[in-house]
């Protein structure tokens, strides 16, 4: 039976697996321009899920750091800000992807030599 | 939409002035949206139950606005070690500089009716000094977060040398240091406990409670012996205090275990002079009651023998666990 301490430590892991995916799928996503709410949309459609609270300040913070840019824009009546990879984030999210490529082959090399055992 | 308005009254109100209309505009039309997608779900407008739900499902205002926020922490994990590294080294000096400062204060400007109550206060002293201590680092850390904590630690603080890694230390089983915070509760344990023992003279009560009335009705005084116990005592505090003092610097600790045994050797040898007398207390006038007096005598000298009894079992199990930790296990053979 699965106590309160063990999925305690398991939530603890996930989100911090969770942290740096999150940020790639993000920039990844924006390589098509997006506002908040759509985004969010998107990602859930495509199986990741991620709280409003979490992904709006997200996009601030990624946009300060110059990975994106923003606009403001009417649509549909109403004035919305559309984010969109900057010409740094393409560059960054390049090398994260080359990054999380790398890890992603080590991993199952390990995962792989450990099942052969 | 008065509940959504409210919503972000109270978010807004977490938030720094010159990004906050900015923030709540995304914020609003983020949440509209989503509104507007729920509805068209029910295909009817949301009813206010619905729209707390989402406001609910967004989360608290101010935790909401608190994300928005830059780092919020004083010190920054990256930072934050070498705080921590600068405290723990820096303070056996503090506690040292204090000690010597009071020391040459006391001595030179204290008269010998006021030293008691001058340690005292130094004792007591030493607290305010290291909260100062702390909050002056603390400040200078802010800073350094504030100015270099964004661009990464200088590379000249990352720079060491293996070389000047000092020698694997043989450890003795059972000889296991103490953590910094449980050194530090230690001597500030021990400031309290010498203030105290300080104190006693001018105020037996806190000693011996209402026994004091007793003593005074019986019509006895204290004995010179316990003259020359306090003062033996006075000398074994000090000697503990220097000895946690010095627990405080690395590299020491080694030599504590040989450094308390012999303090509790001290201790056993004021208690053998206690036990070894017959009077603890003696007659103040003309009318004491002589066979109480002698009651009251062999009453508290066997109750020191029992202590001393305890004190030197004590000192033999742990100077034996001391040797036989020390000694290879073949040659203790007997």
């Amino acid at each position: 039976m699965e106590t309160t301490s063990e999925s305690g430590i398991f939530d603890s892991l996930r989100l911090e697996l969770r942290r740096g995916c999150l940020i790639v799928a993000v920039l990844a996503q924006l390589r098509q321009e997006h506002y908040g709410y759509t985004l969010r949309k998107t990602l859930a459609d495509e199986g990741l899920a991620i709280e409003e609270s979490t992904l709006y300040p997200l996009l601030r913070r990624l946009e300060t750091q110059g990975l994106l840019t923003s606009e403001w824009r009417e649509e549909e009546k109403r004035n919305k800000r559309f984010y969109r990879l900057s010409g740094l984030g393409e560059t960054t999210l390049a090398q994260l992807l080359v990054e999380w490529r790398g890890i992603n082959e080590s991993l199952d090399k390990i995962l792989e030599n450990g099942s052969a055992r | 939409m008065d509940l959504l308005e409210r919503y972000l009254q109270a978010v807004g109100q977490f938030l720094p002035e010159a990004t906050r209309a900015d923030t709540l505009a995304e914020l609003r039309a983020n949440l509209l949206e989503q509104m507007d997608a729920q509805a068209e779900e029910l295909g009817r407008p949301l009813n206010d139950s619905e729209i707390a739900d989402v406001l609910r499902a967004h989360g608290k205002p101010e935790v909401v606005a608190l994300r928005y926020l830059p780092q919020r922490s004083l010190i920054g994990p990256t930072i934050f070690p070498f705080y921590l590294f600068t405290l723990r080294k820096a303070l056996p000096l503090v506690v040292l500089i204090y000690a010597i400062a009071e020391g040459v204060t006391i001595a030179s400007t204290t008269s010998r009716g006021d030293l008691a109550a001058e340690l005292v206060s130094a004792v007591f002293g030493v607290v305010p000094s290291l909260l100062i201590y702390v909050a002056v680092v603390t400040i200078v850390f802010v800073i350094v977060e504030r100015t270099i904590g964004q661009s990464g630690v200088p590379k000249k603080w990352m720079q060491w040398d293996p070389a000047k890694l000092p020698a694997v230390r043989v450890e003795a089983t059972g000889v296991k240091q103490k953590s910094i915070a449980k050194r530090i509760i230690d001597l500030c344990a021990h400031c309290l406990w010498m203030a105290y023992v300080l104190v006693i003279p001018a105020h037996p009560f806190w000693l011996i409670g209402p026994g004091v009335y007793f003593v005074s009705a019986l019509g006895v005084s204290f004995a010179p012996i316990w003259h020359v116990f306090y003062r033996l005592l006075i000398v074994l505090l000090t000697v503990q205090l220097g000895m946690k003092l010095m627990a405080l610097t690395p590299g020491v600790h080694k030599w504590m275990k040989p450094l308390e045994l012999l303090s509790n050797l001290l201790g056993v040898v004021a208690l053998g002079i206690m036990a070894w007398t017959a009077d603890y207390f003696v007659p103040a006038g003309a009318s004491v009651d002589a066979q109480k007096l002698a009651s009251v005598n062999y009453g508290v000298g066997l109750a020191i023998k029992i202590a001393l009894f305890f004190a030197v079992l004590g000192l033999l199990i742990e100077s034996w666990k001391y040797v036989k930790c020390r000694v290879p296990a073949g040659r203790l053979a007997f």
